[in-house]
């Protein structure tokens, strides 16, 4: 679990008493409902960076103190096509090309340290 | 020829159904920040894929512990890229497997070859690895996770790999 840091931060009227009415509907106080819609918008914050091509989905998930699954899962329902470029998949089909030649002499699997 | 995986490629080749596959041809190997990305802390927040990665890297897959140094550049990337970085000067004829846009940047600019797990799928079919129908329906089991130009990509790939050739 990372530290917390303590923000004083000010906040819209309304957006306040929006918060409260999310904190009474989820049994919840006022600013768990504030934290959850700020980590929320870091997320979707943090996904468009990794679409950018700006940080890694790991570098991400650490960012945001979650699991890399979550980044996924986040993704696909958010509807956020994440992957590699037009010139990165460019690149990787000329391997893809040098190499698909039928292995004659596969290699032995290493074993788990 | 050795593969190294990032989180990104294990988790895909493993939706994709085909690490195992993939981990009993080819020499695979993951640093130990890879490991704990997908499967110690996957596992802690309970994701099945955790324990199906878990289940499919043992005895397969080289999990191998690497130091990063302190005050190097990240790049922008996890501490499990970093580590791919790490290693690579200590293995001959690899490559990497990651579909992760940062990573293949920072790959790209040092002229470090990869694949991208959906290219994976196109080289263990005409490898012979997979039949055409095995990779046709790993495509669709990654489909959702990866770019629509990716998978009509490597969908034409199978497709004309497998033009005069028998089906299954």
């Amino acid at each position: 679990m990372r530290k917390n840091r303590v923000v004083p931060l000010r906040i819209p009227e309304h957006l306040d008493d929006l918060a409260a009415l999310s904190a009474q509907e989820e049994h919840t106080d006022k600013a768990t409902a504030l934290r959850q819609w700020l980590h929320e918008g870091a997320a979707h914050y943090a996904l468009e960076l990794v679409a950018e091509g700006r940080i890694s989905m790991s570098r991400a998930a650490e960012m945001l103190d979650v699991a890399v699954y979550e980044l996924y899962r986040l993704a696909e329902r958010h509807g956020v096509e994440l992957g590699a470029t037009d010139e990165q998949r460019r690149q990787s089909r000329a391997l893809a090309s040098r190499l698909g030649q039928p292995s004659a002499d596969p290699h032995p699997p290493p074993r788990s340290l | 020829m050795q593969l190294l995986l990032d989180a990104d490629g294990l988790i895909k080749l493993n939706r994709a159904g085909v690490l195992i596959q993939l981990a009993e041809t080819h020499p695979c190997v993951i640093p130990g920040a890879v490991y704990d990305e997908v499967v110690t802390r996957g596992k802690v927040h309970l994701y099945p894929d955790a324990d199906a990665i878990e289940a499919a890297v043992a005895g397969r897959v080289a999990v191998m512990p690497v130091q990063h140094g302190p005050g190097e550049p990240e790049f922008g990337l996890g501490a499990g890229e970093r580590g791919i970085l790490d290693l690579l000067p200590q293995l001959d004829d690899a490559f990497v497997v990651s579909d992760d846009r940062r990573f293949l940047t920072v790959l790209s600019m040092r002229g470090i070859a990869f694949l991208t797990p959906a290219d994976m799928l196109v080289v263990l079919a005409r490898q012979g690895v997979l039949t055409e129908a095995e990779a046709r329906a790993a495509l669709e089991r990654l489909r959702p996770a990866i770019r629509t130009k990716a998978y009509w990509d490597a969908r034409q790939d199978l497709e004309s790999r497998g033009e005069g050739h028998e089906e299954e």
